[in-house]
């Protein structure tokens, strides 16, 4: 198919280092997941339950049909 | 007498705002998904693409051609009905995740009416032909800088929000909004970054190759941060919230949220498979998309394991089913991506309707029902009022999944159809099977057609929602929460070099550098890497074993400081894009043009190129042959990455609903382009009749016959030029009376030609200039 593109020598560098940032990093950040504590991760994954004055504490039932409608206003 | 302050607070969130931006997105999602049916429904019938067919005539109206049309579709969908869905979810949880109000209700206000406004000005923008020409980045300049002023606005408010917080601990789904504020940021200003010629038109910066990588950094990013991140940070708060259970595992949600990050910036490329971009950008794209099937599973399991324990409520709880069914649809569409990136995959999926059927997927399921749960579980707590029918959210929900269903598996067969068909050899491998490109359409109108009924349906089920929303709130109270929150003692304290002047992140960086000098170095480099290397790791762990606590909590630390982990989430995502987008800046262009260079337009082609960008023919036709033998058999020798150096934008194409065209140039004669454009089934009417005969078969591009009445805009044109010429484009140094000479004889000479065949067009008409410019697709100069 004729030539392609020749890539300049220092090309050859870019994917090594983009893979080894994202092993390195990807790697730093398994570990320090792994290492949380227990109670921590139990702590933050309930955050979203834990809130102060969460309405659904309070009534609103879903509701299986809707109310009766309201008297139409038109017709 | 002094008095310590309170330990609490009394706050009132502001859910104004929240109800605006979701009475906002379900209008604007009817909007998106309306005209997404009527471009589907467009491609089967031509009658009403660019017109109307009453009384036996077709009435042309050039306001509603399908390319016109498709990007006010795309850009209602993502921006409009996910814009304000996201925005919506994003005030409401974070609000309640750090226990503080907005920080400003005026910023608020300005953000939510902007908003709305830009929404407008497309609206009325894109179907006037007022385009960039960059997919998902159409619009004008104008709109570009009040997106960019939005988006800021936003960003204050959310992050001045986050500095008064009285929660210390930033939840995951906070780190997801973080992510997508900063990188829509960074992914918008880079990709929109233009040099005007009048106030409703520019040229990006960038052209050809550098053009393409930039547009599909962006153009998938966008879909990463804009279409994906903030909704995987509403799923990490309402799906806990909705089946009343803690995520299942928050060790998962940091893992899938820092590889997600890192990963997901490199895909971008593998738009461009196949294609002149250079063959190591590709690999790279390929390679970090398959990679990116591990993070995003990891998030669709941790989404649905938080389910688990509830899954007996799916029966009778729409919310539910919403959700379930949206998370896997994300788990789906991010397996099917990775196949696509793949090189071998996305030789035959590439141009198809494969592509639209893996979009759709996505934002059908993943968006459309995310945000259809988050409705549904809004409304009643927002409007202090039950859902009117819970009936009618369940049909929703089947509807709206048969839907998908029709659409998804519609595209997936049209698309390797269509794929296979082209790609098809005869015995002998000499030539093609299907050499008439309108045997491909004719073969898969059927299944374009169920397309346009199951996008139709989901829109039926969107509308219910819409009314079901309606029917909620019309009467009802509106309730903005009031808490008593504990206070916060202490304020942020690792400020910007806490972040990042520290032991692990100096370590980390001085392994990589001597890793590299290492693997890549040479002589003394080799050596001092080598040493290097192996000395800082183990003064690394003699360090860590002496102050072990210190490590933990910096990252302790880093969890409560929005602005360390704002900055590393940036440097996450500008290394993976500077590295992907400087070397192809810098490339040295001269040994990279393969022996061709794009000739230079003449000013009237370069007028037409624009009114081909205008019209939105990119939305359907191609210049760029990969290489691969059927599309060098169909279209001619495959295109040289320098034979579009020169277009700002560039014209790659990401769809064939047509054939491509980069060597269009002197195929036909002037007299066939313009019958083609007149009635583009006169011409183009051959290949067997479809399966379904009142579908009809040949083309199904629209006409354009106002083409022929309306003029030139040669005024323009000497701006035009200028710009270009800054952004290295070697126009010669034209006056503008030259430059009208050369238009106007250029012009002369089709018109004549026509009018030696019969056809009749002012010599000053757009058409002209669209046949100028298509007369010219694929000549190019040699170059050593």
């Amino acid at each position: 198919m004729g030539s392609r593109i020749q890539p300049e020598e220092w090309h050859a560098l870019i994917q090594v280092l983009a893979f080894l940032l994202c092993f390195l990093a990807f790697l730093y950040f398994v570990i320090r997941a792994i290492l949380m504590k227990k109670d921590t991760a139990g702590k933050l994954a309930s955050m979203p339950l834990d809130e102060p004055g969460d309405p659904d504490k309070r009534t609103h039932p879903d509701k299986e049909d809707s109310e009766p409608a309201p008297p139409a206003r038109h017709g | 007498m002094h008095m310590s302050p309170s330990p609490t607070i009394s706050i009132t969130y502001n859910d104004r705002v929240v109800r605006q931006f979701m009475l906002a997105a379900i209008l604007w999602g009817v909007v998106a998904m309306t005209f997404g049916a009527i471009v589907a429904f467009m491609l089967n019938f031509w009658q009403i693409n660019g017109g109307i067919y009453l009384f036996g005539k077709q009435w042309s109206i050039e306001w509603i051609t399908f390319g016109r049309l498709r990007p006010l579709h795309t850009n209602a969908a993502i921006f409009a009905f996910v814009g304000n869905m996201m925005f919506a979810g994003i005030y409401h949880s974070t609000q309640r995740l750090v226990r503080a109000r907005l920080a400003s209700d005026w910023l608020s206000s300005i953000h939510f009416w902007g908003w709305q406004a830009i929404i407008v000005a497309a609206a009325i923008t894109l179907p006037l032909g007022l385009s960039r020409g960059k997919e998902y980045a159409e619009l004008i300049w104008p709109l570009n800088v009040a997106v960019t002023v939005i988006w800021v606005i936003f960003a204050i408010n959310f992050f001045w929000t986050l500095a008064r917080r009285n929660e210390p601990t930033l939840y995951v789904a906070i780190w997801f909004y973080i992510a997508t504020i900063i990188t829509v940021a960074l992914l918008y200003v880079v990709n929109h970054l233009s040099l005007p010629t009048s106030l409703l038109h520019s040229y990006p910066v960038f052209g050809g190759v550098q053009d393409a990588l930039v547009q599909w950094w962006y153009g998938h990013n966008a879909v990463a941060f804009f279409l994906t991140t903030p909704i995987l940070g509403i799923m990490y708060y309402y799906v806990p919230k909705a089946v009343n259970r803690p995520v299942y595992s928050y060790r998962l949600s940091v893992i899938h949220f820092w590889s997600l990050v890192f990963i997901y910036i490199w895909a971008g490329p593998h738009h461009l498979l196949n294609t002149a971009l250079p063959p190591w950008l590709q690999y790279l794209g390929m390679t970090f998309s398959l990679m990116l099937w591990a993070p995003s599973w990891g998030g669709m399991l941790n989404g649905l394991l938080t389910m688990k324990g509830a899954w007996d409520r799916m029966r009778e709880d729409p919310i539910m089913k919403f959700f379930a069914v949206g998370i896997t649809a994300y788990g789906m569409a991010t397996f099917e991506g990775p196949l696509l990136a793949i090189k071998s995959v996305n030789a035959l999926g590439h141009y198809t309707d494969w592509i639209i059927g893996h979009v759709h997927g996505g934002t059908l399921g993943w968006n459309g029902f995310m945000a259809a749960g988050m409705f549904y579980w809004l409304a009643p707590r927002l409007w202090n009022r039950p859902l009117y029918s819970r009936s009618l959210a369940n049909f929703h929900f089947w509807i709206g999944l048969v839907g998908i269903l029709l659409y998804v598996l519609a595209m997936w067969v049209s698309g390797i159809t269509q794929g296979l068909m082209l790609n098809a050899l005869n015995d002998s491998g000499t030539s093609l099977a299907y050499s008439n490109f309108l045997e491909t359409l004719n073969a898969i109108r059927p299944l374009m057609f169920f397309r346009a009924i199951g996008g139709t349906l989901y829109l039926i089920g969107f509308i219910l929602l819409a009314y079901n929303i309606y029917r909620t709130i019309t009467g009802a109270e509106t309730v903005s929460t009031t808490v008593e929150v504990p206070r916060r003692a202490e304020p942020d304290q690792q400020g910007f070099k806490g972040s990042l002047i520290n032991p692990p992140v100096i370590y980390t960086s001085l392994i990589i550098i001597f890793a590299c000098m290492w693997m890549l170095g040479g002589g003394f480099f080799l050596l001092t890497g080598l040493f290097g290397t192996i000395f800082t790791v183990l003064l690394a762990i003699l360090h860590f074993q002496a102050g072990g606590r210190r490590w933990s909590q910096w990252y302790e630390k880093l969890l409560a400081n929005s602005l360390g982990f704002t900055v590393l989430t940036f440097a996450s995502v500008a290394i993976g894009g500077a590295i992907q987008i400087i070397p192809t800046v810098m490339v040295n262009r001269a040994a990279n043009l393969e022996g061709r260079i794009q000739r230079v337009l003449t000013p009237l082609e370069l007028a037409g190129r624009d009114i081909y960008i205008a019209e939105g023919c990119y939305n359907c036709h191609s210049q760029m042959i990969r290489m691969l033998k059927p599309d060098v058999m169909r279209y001619g020798d495959y295109s040289r990455l320098g034979e579009s150096i020169y277009d700002y934008p560039f014209q790659w194409g990401s769809r064939r609903i047509g054939p491509d065209l980069a060597r269009e140039g002197g195929f036909r004669s002037n007299d066939w382009h313009f019958d083609h454009f007149m009635d583009p089934r006169a011409i183009s009417s051959a290949g067997s009749a479809a399966a379904l005969p009142w579908m009809g078969h040949g083309s199904n591009m629209p006409a354009y016959p106002w083409l022929a009445r309306k003029k030139i805009d040669v005024d323009a044109l000497p701006s035009k030029i200028s710009t270009l010429r800054t952004l290295g484009v070697p126009f010669p140094d034209w006056t503008e009376d030259e430059i009208r000479a050369q238009v106007e004889a250029q012009a002369l000479e089709i018109a004549r030609d026509l009018q030696s065949k019969d056809r009749f067009l002012e010599p000053n008409s757009q058409m002209t200039a669209v046949i100028a410019y298509l007369q010219q697709l694929g000549l190019n100069e040699e170059v050593r």
